[in-house]
C-alpha cells in the first residue's frame, strides 16, 4: 500500500509539472507551426508572467486580476517583440531567426533582473491551499489548477484551430502559407497572432507555478527547454501531440527522481529527446505525415 | 555579392594571417599583464569561434552545446594531467579525439534530418554533460570543481606567465585560421556557400551535405576541446559551472557579433564581446552609478537581436564598407586638391 | 581590406589602453575614495565580489559593506593618517571574471590586499594568482580548500573569514545527538554549496552517533521536490537536514510540510536571511538552523563582546542603504578590521600584512565570531561561532540546547 500511495504522489507530481511544460510547450508549436520559428524566448514569458503578477499582487490588487492583466501585459510583450524583432528580420533565414529569438531570451531576462532583482518571490495560492489526502497521496488544490488550467487551454485551442475562422486561418497558414495568401490571409497578422496567443499562454503557465515554486529571474530558461523537450518528443508539429509530450516528460521527471536520483532527472529527459530526434524525429504522437520542411 | 568580397573570402594568402599575427605578437612588448590576460581570454575564445563561423555561417547550423566540448577538453586535460600524471600535450589530443567522436555520435543522425535539429540536439546534449561533470564527482570533482590543473611544459619551458600563454594560446588560433581557411577554399567549403543553404539544390546537383556538416561539425569540436584544455592549465582551477548552456549562447553571440560570412568574424567577435565587456565595467558606472553588472546581459542580448536585424553578416563587412569609403573619399579628395592645385597654379605648395 | 581588419582591431586595442588607464588613474567609478592616486599618502586595497549574477545575494551586501566601512575609514582620516584607495570589482559570479579582476588589482592597481571571492568557485580560482603575487588575500567564501592545501597545510598568502561548512555541519550534528535524533536524511542542493556540506556530513556524522537512512539531492532550479520527498517519506527518519540557499530550500521545505512530513527540519547557515522567511511563508516555522549571531544581536547577552560589534553594523548598514544587514557581509566586514588592524601596525607591504596577519594578529574578535588565526590555521574560528536559532511565527529565536 505503502509503495501504491508512493506511485500515486509521483504521479500527481509528474502531472502537475507535466501540465506547465505543457502550457508552455503549446506556445512554442503554435509559433513553430505559424512562423517556422523555434523560439528559445518562450520560457521568457512564463517568467514575466509569473513576476509581474507578484509584482500586481503586491500593489494590493486582487490576485486574479493580477493574473489576468499580467497575461494581457505578457501578450503586449508578445507583439512588441513580433513586430520589432521577428517581423524586422522576418527576410532572414531561419537561423538568422532563431538566433534572434535566443537574443530575445538573454535580454528579456537581464530586464528582469533590472527589474525584480536575483531574488527569489512567490505568489499566494489561486485558492485555499489545505493539501487533500487521497489514498495516502497528497494533493494541493494548486495543483489541480495547473492541470486543469492546461486541459482547458487544450480544448480552447482544439476550439480555436478547428471552429473558428482566424483559427482556420493560422491553420490554413500552417498547411500551406502560399495558397493561404492567394486566399487573402496575410501571413504577417498570423505570425503577430500567434506570438501573442503564446505569450498569453505562456503567462498563464508562469503565474500557475509561481505559487508552487517561486519566481525568479533565471526560471524561464529550463522551464523553456523543458518545454521543447516535451515538444520536439510529443511532436513539433500537433499541439496535442506536445501536451501529450509534456505529460509525459513531467511523469518520467518525476518517476525518475521518486524511484532513482534526483540528479538524473535531467540527464534522462534529454537523452530521451536525443534518442526521439534520432530515431523518431516527428515526436512520438504525432502523425508521420509527408511533408515535413 | 561583389567580385572584391568574393576574392576577400578566397583570398588564400597567408600575408593576411601573417600581418595581422605578426603585428598581434608585438602587444606583449608594450602590454601589461592584465592587457595580455585580457587577449588571452580572447584567444580562447577566438579558437572555439572559428570553428563555430564555419559551423553557423558555411554549414547554416546552430549549436547550443560548444559548452560541452569546451568542458569535455578541459576535464581530460585536468584529469590526465594531474590525477593520472599524463603529459599535458597528450591531455590536449586525447580530449580533442573524444571530443571529435562525440561529435561524429551526435552528428551522424542529425544531419540526416532537415531543418534546425542540431541546435535541439546540442542543447539537450550540452545539458547532459553539464550533469555529468557534476555527477561524477570522482573523476571532475563535482560541484566543488576541479583544483590544482598543472601547467604545460614544453621542451623545459613552462608556460605560466601571462606572456608565454598569450603566444601559446594565439599561436593555435593562428594555426586554426589557417586550417579554417583551407577548409573553406575546399571542395567543401565550396559545395557549402554554393548552395547557400538550400538543401534541395544541393541535393539536385549532388553536394553530400550531410558528409560537409558532419567534418565541419567535428573540425568546430575539435578546436573547442583544444581551448578547453589550453583553459584547465591556463587557470588551473575548473569547475561546472564554466560549461553551461549560457556558455554555449555567449559563444553564438561572439560568432554573430563578428559575422557570418567570414572566418575573421571569429576573431572579430571575440575581441569586440571580451572588450566591449571590459569598456562596459568601466564606463558605464560612471555614467549610472547604481546599476549592477546585469546591464551587460540586456546589452549583449540587443545587441546580438539588433546585428542580426541591421547588420546579419556582422561586424566584418560594416567595417570594410567604411574602409571602402574612405578609400573613396581619399581619392575624391586628391582628385580635388590636383584640381585645386592646377587651379591656382602649384601655388598650394607655398 | 587587410588594413581595415587591421584598423579595426588596433581601435579595439586603443580603446582597452584607454580603459585600462582609466581604472588605474581617478577615472575608476567604482572606486569608493575620489580621485586619489597611489602614493605614500595612501593604501590601496581590493574588493572583488559577485555583487551581480547568480551569487549577488551573498556578493551585493558584502560589497556594499566594504565600500561603506572603507568611507567611514576615510572619513575618520584614514589608516594612520593614510587614506584607504578601495579599487572595487564586480566578477558577475562568473569564474573568468573573477580572474580577469584579481589579475587587474594584483599587476595594475598593484594593490597592498585583496578582499573579496563571494563563492568558493571564484574563490578558489582567484586564489592562485595571490599566491604567485604573492599578495594577502582574504576570502569570504566558505571553503576549507581555499586555505588550506590537499596537504591540509595552510596556504602561505589566503586567509578566510567565515566558518568552515564543517563548522556549521557539526553544529548540526551536535544539536541532533543532543535531542536524540539519530536517523536522519539528508538533501542538499546540487552544487558546490550543497556538496561540500554533504562531503562533511558523510565524514562527521558517526562522531556524533547519528546515521543517515537516506542521502540524495536537489537542484537549485527545483520546482517540486515532492517525487524525492516520497522516499524520504519511506526511509523514515527521526529529522530531514535540508542543506542548501534560499530558493531552493523554501520550496523543498514547502513541500515537506505539504506532505505533512511531521519530523524536524533542519536547514543549513545558507537561509539564515529574512529572504528566506518570506519566501517559505508559513513553512519557515519550526525550522532550525545554525547561524552567525548577528541575526540574533539583539538576544545576545550584553556581556558578550560581539553583541556591541554587531548592533553597531547593523544599524550602520541599515542607515545606509536601507536594508538588514546579512551575513554575508559581515564577511567582508572582519576582513576589512583585520586589514586594517594589519595595515595599522606594518604599513602598505604586502609581506609585512600577511606576517601580521598570521604572527602577530592573535585572538580577534570580529563580528563572525573570535579569531585565533596561526600559521597553521589561517581560518581561526571555533565552532561556537555558530548559534543554533529557531524561526518561531516569522522571527529568529535562540534556540537552548
Amino acid at each position: 500500500m505503502e509503495t501504491f500511495s508512493q506511485m500515486l504522489q509521483l504521479l500527481f507530481s509528474g502531472l502537475t509539472i507535466g501540465a506547465i511544460y505543457a502550457l508552455i510547450a503549446v506556445g512554442f508549436v503554435i509559433i513553430y507551426n505559424v512562423t517556422g520559428i523555434l523560439n528559445f524566448a518562450q520560457g521568457e514569458f512564463a517568467m514575466f508572467g509569473a513576476l509581474i503578477s507578484i509584482s500586481l499582487v503586491k500593489a494590493n490588487l486582487p490576485l486574479w486580476l493580477a493574473i489576468i492583466l499580467s497575461i494581457v501585459i505578457v501578450a503586449a510583450i508578445g507583439a512588441v517583440f513580433e513586430r520589432t524583432a521577428i517581423h524586422t528580420a522576418r527576410k532572414s533565414s531561419m537561423t538568422t531567426l532563431i538566433i534572434i529569438t535566443i537574443g530575445v531570451s538573454i535580454a528579456f531576462r537581464g530586464i528582469a533582473i533590472l527589474i525584480w532583482g536575483t531574488q527569489a518571490q512567490t505568489l499566494p495560492p489561486f485558492t485555499d491551499n489545505t493539501p487533500i489526502k487521497f489514498l495516502e497521496a497528497v494533493l494541493l488544490p494548486q495543483n489541480l489548477w495547473a492541470i486543469g488550467l492546461s486541459i482547458v487551454i487544450l480544448i480552447v485551442m482544439m476550439y480555436f484551430f478547428n471552429f473558428t475562422f482566424t483559427g482556420k486561418s493560422l491553420t490554413a497558414c500552417v498547411v500551406n502559407p502560399f495558397a493561404a495568401r492567394l486566399m487573402g490571409i496575410n501571413p504577417n497578422k498570423m505570425s503577430l497572432l500567434a506570438v501573442v496567443v503564446s505569450a498569453g499562454v505562456g503567462a498563464l503557465a508562469g503565474t500557475v507555478i509561481a505559487p508552487i515554486s517561486g519566481a525568479s529571474y533565471d526560471m524561464g530558461m529550463m522551464l523553456g527547454i523543458k518545454a521543447f523537450v516535451a515538444a520536439v518528443v510529443g511532436g513539433l508539429t500537433n499541439a496535442p501531440a506536445a501536451i501529450a509530450g509534456a505529460f509525459l516528460i513531467g511523469i518520467i521527471e518525476a518517476f525518475t527522481e521518486g524511484l532513482w536520483s534526483s540528479g538524473l532527472k535531467d540527464v534522462v529527459s534529454f537523452s530521451l529527446l536525443l534518442l526521439i530526434l534520432f530515431i523518431k524525429p516527428e515526436g512520438l504522437f504525432a502523425k508521420a505525415s509527408g511533408k515535413r520542411v | 555579392m561583389n567580385k572584391k568580397s568574393l576574392k576577400l573570402i578566397y583570398n588564400n594568402s597567408l600575408v593576411g594571417p601573417s600581418i595581422f599575427f605578426a603585428l598581434l605578437f608585438c602587444i606583449p612588448l608594450v602590454g601589461s599583464n592584465y592587457t595580455l590576460a585580457i587577449f588571452t581570454m580572447i584567444g580562447f575564445y577566438a579558437l572555439i569561434c572559428i570553428g563555430l563561423t564555419m559551423l553557423t555561417g558555411y554549414a547554416g547550423q546552430i549549436s547550443l552545446g560548444h559548452a560541452a566540448f569546451y568542458g569535455i577538453g578541459a576535464y581530460t586535460s585536468a584529469y590526465m594531467t594531474a590525477t593520472l600524471g599524463f603529459s599535458p600535450w597528450l591531455a590536449i589530443l586525447v580530449g580533442a579525439l573524444i571530443s571529435a567522436l562525440v561529435a561524429l555520435l551526435i552528428g551522424i543522425p542529425t544531419f540526416k534530418l532537415k531543418g534546425y535539429y542540431l541546435a535541439l540536439a546540442t542543447l539537450g546534449f550540452g545539458i547532459i554533460v553539464y550533469t555529468a561533470f557534476k555527477e561524477l564527482t570522482s573523476i571532475t570533482g563535482g560541484s566543488n570543481g576541479f583544483f590544482g590543473i598543472p601547467s604545460i611544459h614544453l621542451f623545459g619551458f613552462e608556460f605560466v606567465t601571462d606572456q608565454s600563454y598569450f603566444y601559446l594560446i594565439w599561436l593555435f588560433v593562428f594555426m586554426a585560421l589557417v586550417f579554417s581557411r583551407n577548409i573553406i577554399h575546399s571542395r567543401i567549403g565550396r559545395g557549402l556557400r554554393s548552395i547557400e543553404g538550400s538543401e534541395i539544390a544541393a541535393d539536385a546537383v549532388g553536394v553530400n551535405l550531410m558528409k560537409y556538416k558532419l567534418q565541419i561539425f567535428v573540425t568546430s569540436a575539435i578546436f573547442t576541446s583544444i581551448s578547453g584544455s589550453l583553459l584547465a592549465h591556463y587557470v588551473s582551477f575548473i569547475n561546472p559551472n564554466l560549461f553551461t548552456a549560457n556558455t554555449s549562447i555567449y559563444l553564438l553571440i561572439m560568432v554573430i557579433i563578428g559575422g557570418l560570412n567570414n572566418i575573421w568574424g571569429a576573431i572579430v567577435g571575440s575581441a569586440a564581446y571580451v572588450l566591449l565587456g571590459e569598456l562596459l565595467k568601466h564606463f558605464v558606472p560612471v555614467f549610472f552609478p547604481n546599476i549592477g553588472g546585469e546591464f551587460e546581459i540586456v546589452f549583449f542580448g540587443l545587441l546580438l537581436v539588433l546585428t542580426l536585424i541591421y547588420m546579419p553578416n556582422g561586424l566584418v563587412p560594416q567595417f570594410m564598407k567604411i574602409a571602402r569609403k574612405l578609400k573613396k573619399k581619399e581619392r575624391h579628395a586628391s582628385i580635388a586638391f590636383t584640381i585645386d592645385t592646377q587651379a591656382t597654379g602649384g601655388k598650394a605648395n607655398d | 581590406m587587410k588594413k581595415t581588419l587591421l584598423s579595426l582591431f588596433l581601435l579595439m586595442g586603443a580603446l582597452l589602453l584607454v580603459a585600462c588607464s582609466s581604472s588605474s588613474g581617478k577615472g575608476d567609478a567604482s572606486s569608493a575614495s575620489t580621485g586619489s592616486e597611489a602614493s605614500a599618502n595612501s593604501i590601496k586595497i581590493a574588493g572583488i565580489f559577485s555583487a551581480s549574477g547568480g551569487a549577488a545575494a551573498l556578493g551585493e551586501p558584502e560589497m556594499q559593506t566594504l565600500k561603506m566601512l572603507v568611507d567611514q575609514k576615510n572619513e575618520d582620516g584614514g589608516i594612520n593618517g593614510r587614506k584607504i584607495d578601495l579599487v572595487t570589482y564586480d566578477d558577475k559570479s562568473d569564474q573568468n571574471e573573477a580572474i580577469l579582476s584579481m589579475k587587474k588589482a594584483l599587476t595594475q592597481d598593484k594593490v597592498s590586499i585583496v578582499i573579496g571571492g563571494t563563492t568558493s568557485g571564484n574563490s578558489l580560482a582567484m586564489l592562485p594568482l595571490a599566491e604567485q603575487n604573492q599578495v594577502p588575500y582574504i576570502s569570504v567564501a566558505a571553503s576549507k580548500q581555499i586555505y588550506m592545501n590537499e596537504n591540509g597545510q595552510a596556504r602561505k598568502w589566503v586567509f578566510k573569514m567565515p566558518q568552515d561548512d564543517q563548522q556549521a555541519v557539526e553544529r548540526i550534528l551536535q544539536y541532533l545527538k543532543d535531542n536524540n535524533l539519530t536517523k536522519v536524511a539528508w538533501l542538499n542542493v546540487a552544487n558546490s554549496f550543497g556538496t561540500g556540506g554533504h562531503e562533511e556530513f558523510v565524514k562527521h556524522m558517526e562522531n556524533y552517533g547519528v546515521k543517515s537512512v537516506i542521502e540524495d539531492e536537489f537542484e537549485a532550479t527545483v520546482t517540486d521536490a515532492k517525487p524525492l520527498l516520497t522516499r524520504v517519506k519511506k526511509a523514515n527518519p527521526d529529522a530531514i537536514i535540508v542543506w542548501g540557499t534560499v530558493q531552493e530550500s523554501a520550496v523543498v521545505i514547502k513541500n515537506i510540510r505539504e506532505l505533512s512530513l511531521d519530523l524536524p527540519v533542519l536547514a543549513s547557515h545558507g537561509v539564515a536571511t529574512g529572504q528566506f522567511i518570506e519566501v517559505a511563508g508559513e513553512a519557515a516555522n519550526d525550522v532550525v538552523l545554525p547561524t552567525g549571531k548577528l541575526l540574533i544581536a539583539d538576544k545576545l547577552e550584553d556581556s558578550n563582546p560581539q553583541k556591541e560589534l554587531l548592533s553597531a553594523y547593523n544599524e550602520a548598514f541599515t542607515a545606509k542603504y536601507n536594508k538588514p544587514a546579512s551575513t554575508f557581509g559581515a564577511y567582508a566586514a572582519d576582513g576589512f578590521s583585520i586589514a586594517t588592524k594589519a595595515i595599522e601596525a606594518k604599513g602598505g607591504d604586502s609581506a609585512a600584512l600577511r606576517d601580521y596577519i598570521e604572527q602577530e594578529l592573535g585572538e580577534y574578535i570580529g563580528l563572525t565570531g573570535t579569531f585565533n588565526i596561526t600559521a597553521d590555521n589561517h581560518m581561526g574560528l571555533s565552532p561556537d561561532s555558530f548559534a543554533m536559532v529557531r524561526i518561531v511565527d516569522g522571527k529568529w529565536t535562540l534556540e537552548d540546547k
